[in-house]
């Protein structure tokens, strides 16, 4: 043995070592990614969101007898419907019998991850949008607990059915709470909620700017504004983007005029922003309406993979597809203990296509927020908005 | 891994031009000072499966220097015991896919997010050690002596952190919500052992009476993080390979 063959010890030892990188394990992701159907019956492609899939009907069709449906999944995902049946090619082929069920209660169905471990559900709902499904007045009576993280869910109730429109940051702030030590998922700990202090009825829309704890420490977001819209939320984009996770809008028949409610804010005193350091500033509201020609937005936009039926925090009082807006001027502390009526015009600033409304090419977009600039993390802790009877004036 | 060879060559043949024998006897002890470099990282003993590629990978501290003593139980075997201050480290990149970890924004406080992740991930490891090897020894030839034995290694700096960028985190389960992540630091310095045991196999190599090559590999039996972590869902093992040069002091 001569110093060499050390060497040579040396380096094939090492190379023994040297293990390769193994073949890729099967995905534990479970996604619809997508969902696409051919049937002209349908106003938009089949709408995917947290654990839903809504088909929006267009305004005449009743109902609809036949169509296909075609998932798209995470790689190597299957999905099965409620009998545990696996589809062929992830394609449902939906007859009169169960488009009825998806029309009436919905339907449940199942992905499953390529490695077989892990499983999402998701509700395939036909909305019928004959009447429109946003309604155009809100008492905010009608709410219920998400199962998972414990916030309040907003929703309305159309024809007996129950329609999800509204969204806020909660989802967001679900994740927060999960991190901070001693963070409890309860109704009451979220930033939008709702309160026994109402105008009428039993309940009104509470909306509280809060502390995110942990989570702002980590990613430089210290403070969640309670919010409250018309649209849906994505968690997606919540760290990197966060104005891309308010979904605002959706379609609604009519031509609004004014948007009428009563409030009570109470803004805290310290305002900070993105960093908690002070700001020499009075914290106030938000409360406005956007109505857009949901259409013209995406015909907007020349590539058809990003085209989205929604505005967001970046484009929701810019956007040229916007028709009008109502907003409320001066969103500082109201007087007394009591409610204050609001009535804010809609400032057209483009002509209306009344044949395009009653086809649903419109949507309308309501947005609250406990501090005005929350979606920059300006606002101070405890500030505090309740709303109730908001009610859109229409044509 | 080249420049260590090239410059264990190079040494050699300075060294080389006085060569003397190195025999030994019953009762000998001996005294080496060692120095040397060193290739290795906290690895997991095969690379699991959730990790895609790796991008880059330097070593970080590969030095060690110490001392060594050898008793002499007869003319071949002989029992070594040493001290040695090393590092233990690396730096490195991967791509990972479905890797289950924990982003927390200080030091292991309890505020931490926790998912599966998918995206670019980088690992720093910066430990230093001071190491007690006790091993037999054995005298092959004239100019060889191999060792084996086991080491206890004492952690008396720990860094082990790093920060996952372009990619999205899964939260709590693969099918949780999706969360977008840029940029997101990890630290879970606290979490890594305060001790490390393992095995030493190592040969020597005597290029005069007083200067020695040496070669050795070390395997820590142990995950180098505490029972308990599971922020990484694999063990991870200090494996290194030393190469070095002894000095007889006595």
């Amino acid at each position: 043995m001569k110093l060499r063959n050390l060497l040579f010890f040396c380096g094939g030892l090492l190379l023994f070592l040297s293990s390769c990188v193994k073949d890729e394990a099967p995905n534990m992701e479970a996604d619809i990614i997508k969902a696409e159907t051919e049937n002209d019956v349908f106003l938009l492609d089949p709408v995917v969101s947290g654990g839903s899939v809504i088909f929006y009907l267009k305004p005449d069709q009743e109902e609809t007898s036949e169509f296909k449906v075609k998932f798209t999944l995470t790689e190597g995902a299957q999905i099965q419907v409620e009998n545990g049946k696996v589809l062929d090619n992830d394609e449902l082929r939906v007859d009169k019998e169960l488009a009825k069920r998806m029309q009436l209660e919905g339907v449940n169905v199942e992905t499953i991850s390529q490695d077989k471990q892990y499983s999402k559900k998701y509700l395939l709902k036909i909305v019928n949008t004959k009447d429109g499904f946003v309604p155009t007045e809100y008492g905010f009576e009608e709410t219920e607990i998400d199962n998972n993280q414990k916030f309040t869910k907003f929703y309305n109730n159309v024809d007996g059915q129950k329609y999800y429109n509204w969204a806020s940051g909660n989802a967001g702030f679900g994740i927060t709470l999960s991190i901070t030590p001693g963070g409890v998922m309860e109704p009451a700990a979220y930033p939008t909620t709702i309160t026994p202090d109402a105008h009428a009825g039993k309940q009104a829309l509470f909306l509280e700017t809060k502390l995110t704890g942990m989570y702002g420490a980590m990613f430089g977001k210290p403070i969640a504004a309670g919010n409250l819209f018309i649209g849906s939320f994505d968690t997606g984009p919540v760290l990197m983007d966060p104005l891309a996770a308010t979904q605002f809008g959706l379609p609604f028949n009519k031509v609004p005029v004014t948007l009428e409610g009563y409030y009570k804010y109470r803004p805290a005193e310290n305002v900070t922003d993105k960093d908690l350091k002070p700001l020499n500033l009075k914290d106030s509201c938000d409360i406005y309406a956007v109505f857009y020609n949901r259409k013209q937005l995406m015909e907007s936009v020349s590539d058809p993979k990003k085209r989205v039926p929604y505005l967001t925090g970046h484009n929701i009082l810019t956007d040229p597809s916007i028709v009008a807006i109502a907003k409320i001027k001066d969103g500082s502390a109201t007087a007394g203990d009591g409610f204050v009526k609001f009535s804010l015009p809609f400032e057209y600033r483009a002509k209306v296509d009344m044949a395009a409304v009653a086809g649903l090419d419109y949507n309308i977009a309501i947005v609250m927020s406990s501090s005005k600039r929350g979606d920059s993390f300006v606002g101070a802790v405890g500030s505090k908005l309740i709303v109730d009877d908001l009610k859109i004036v229409t044509k | 891994m080249r420049k260590i060879n090239k410059y264990i060559i190079a040494l050699s043949a300075v060294l080389l031009f006085i060569t003397k024998g190195n025999a030994q006897e019953a009762g000998d002890i001996s005294v080496d000072f060692i120095l040397g470099g060193k290739i290795g990282g906290a690895a997991p003993l095969s690379l699991p499966v959730e990790i895609r590629k790796i991008k880059s990978y330097n070593p970080n501290l590969p030095f060690y220097v110490g001392a060594k003593a050898n008793y002499a139980i007869d003319s071949k075997w002989g029992v070594a015991v040493g001290a040695i201050f090393e590092g233990k480290g690396m730096d490195a990149k991967a791509r990972v896919k479905g890797y289950k970890t924990t982003f927390s924004a200080v030091n292991d406080s309890e505020g931490k997010l926790r998912g599966y992740y998918t995206g670019d991930i980088t690992t720093k490891i910066h430990n230093l050690y001071i190491s007690v090897p006790v091993q037999a020894t054995y005298q092959v030839s004239e100019r060889w002596n191999v060792q084996a034995g086991p080491y206890v290694a004492f952690a008396v700096r720990k860094k082990f952190y790093g920060e996952a960028f372009d990619g999205y985190l899964r939260h709590e389960t693969p099918t949780g919500d999706k969360i977008n992540i840029d940029k997101a630091d990890y630290d879970f310095s606290n979490s890594v052992r305060n001790i490390d045991v393992g095995m030493s196999l190592g040969a020597k190599y005597a290029i005069n009476n007083k200067f020695s090559a040496l070669a050795q590999f070390d395997y820590g039996f142990n995950n180098i993080m505490k029972t308990g972590f599971e922020s990484i869902s694999f063990g991870m093992h200090n494996i290194f390979m030393n190469i070095g040069v002894g000095y007889k002091l006595k």
